[in-house]
């Protein structure tokens, strides 16, 4: 595939008790790839592998072609980590930790940070450590955009979403994948968003991916094999 | 960006970082205040003539304890702050973000040795000044004396802080809290 922004070539987790096994795929540019699972199936510690320092697996990743264990600050530049596992400023507003840690991004962009805010309905004023969860979701994902992400890792990110906002949210990542040439890899739990709003599905078992494909293909499949 | 442009990068962008991150957290005005004490204390030690001391005097393991403190608390604002109450390590909020741990710890050590070094050319002062004046001389001791307890020691011990961020010293750092 060409122009792909996210590829897993042949990675298997180097130590621990539970770890990834031969994961190869790759994600092109413009698409939306979801990657769901049990429980326990690794969905987490793939995206734990990308955003790792260490380099704690064997095989290679790369992001826009490049593997990332040559630069990985770098790469971070244009990585947009939504997750509850994100760390930021809890006892700080939304705009203060744009303020504080946008520093960190070569193009932080403090107005597109906003107009995302207000796209969402939430204040830039809001402490994040009071923020719902979806709240929060929502502000990651403004910061995220603000940086320019070219992927963007979504955690569980529509678990604590309204519906209403839901739809909405798919508009937006819509938009985002298409303006900035981006890809989104998601994990989720709920089928009708995976199947109708992404375009590619990965499934892990046991930290292997024993399917990769394009998601109206797979889930009809799994649905009459009875596995969803 | 090449990675070595950007390693030298990261280190204009935590400068930036920790000024702005100082101006909205309070935790290091008070860390920096309990420093200067520390820090004018073994000052005071330091700025006795070596001659006055021995080898075996237990006065040399004061100043190094006042030393090591003074350091600590200066140092302390750049690897934890409060957070909901809790002592936070700052490496687990950055490390998601586009910065090495390696250019962190290169950061604080940095910040450490030129903050212990402008200290150590302070204290020499003293030291070569008050000995020849109680004195009039200047021996071995006279140098070695603020180098050892004044710079080595002191910059050793906490780089090893830095270095390992030892967990124990956050627990320690937390009964401030």
């Amino acid at each position: 595939m060409e122009n792909n922004i996210l590829e897993f070539e042949h990675v298997t987790g180097k130590k621990g008790k539970f770890r990834l096994k031969d994961i190869h795929f790759a994600l092109p540019a413009g698409y939306i790839m979801a990657l769901i699972g049990n429980n326990g199936a690794g969905k987490t510690t793939l995206i734990n592998y990308i955003m790792q320092e260490r380099k704690i697996y064997d095989g290679v990743i790369r992001i826009q072609g490049q593997d990332i264990r040559e630069n990985h600050a770098y790469i971070k530049n244009i990585i947009g980590l939504v997750s509850d596992e994100n760390p930021f400023l809890l006892d700080r507003t939304a705009d203060q930790n744009a303020q504080i840690l946008g520093i960190f991004y070569e193009d932080f962009d403090m107005d597109l940070f906003h107009e995302s805010l207000k796209k969402m309905d939430l204040s830039p004023k809001k402490v994040c450590g009071k923020m719902s969860r979806g709240e929060y979701m929502k502000f990651q994902v403004a910061f995220a955009i603000a940086h320019h992400s070219k992927i963007y890792l979504l955690d569980e990110v529509t678990a604590g979403m309204d519906p209403v906002f839901r739809i909405d949210f798919f508009k937006i990542l819509q938009d985002i994948i298409k303006d900035e040439q981006a890809s989104v890899l998601m994990i989720s739990h709920i089928e009708s968003e995976v199947e109708r709003k992404t375009d590619y599905v990965g499934i892990l078992e046991n930290g292997k991916m024993i399917r990769f494909g394009e998601s109206m293909d797979v889930i009809p499949q799994l649905r009459e094999s009875g596995e969803v | 960006m090449e990675k070595k442009l950007y390693e030298k990068k990261q280190q204009q962008i935590l400068d930036a970082f920790f000024k702005e991150f100082f101006t909205w957290s309070a935790d290091n005005v008070g860390y920096w205040i309990v420093a200067g004490i520390f820090i004018f204390i073994h000052g005071i030690f330091l700025a006795f003539p070596y001659q006055m001391m021995g080898i075996e005097d237990s006065d040399i393991t004061l100043v190094q304890v006042f030393a090591y403190m003074g350091y600590f608390m200066y140092i302390t604002p750049y690897l934890h702050f409060t957070e909901k109450g809790r002592v936070i390590k700052l490496k687990e909020k950055l490390k998601y973000l586009p910065i090495s741990q390696k250019q962190l710890r290169l950061y604080r050590l940095r910040k450490l040795l030129i903050f212990s070094l402008k200290l150590f050319a302070v204290f020499l002062l003293l030291q070569l000044f008050f000995s020849l004046v109680a004195y009039h001389e200047i021996t071995l001791g006279n140098i070695l004396y603020p180098l050892l307890c004044g710079f080595v020691f002191p910059f050793a011990l906490n780089s090893i802080v830095i270095i390992f961020e030892n967990t124990d010293i956050l627990e320690f750092v937390s009964c401030f809290n």
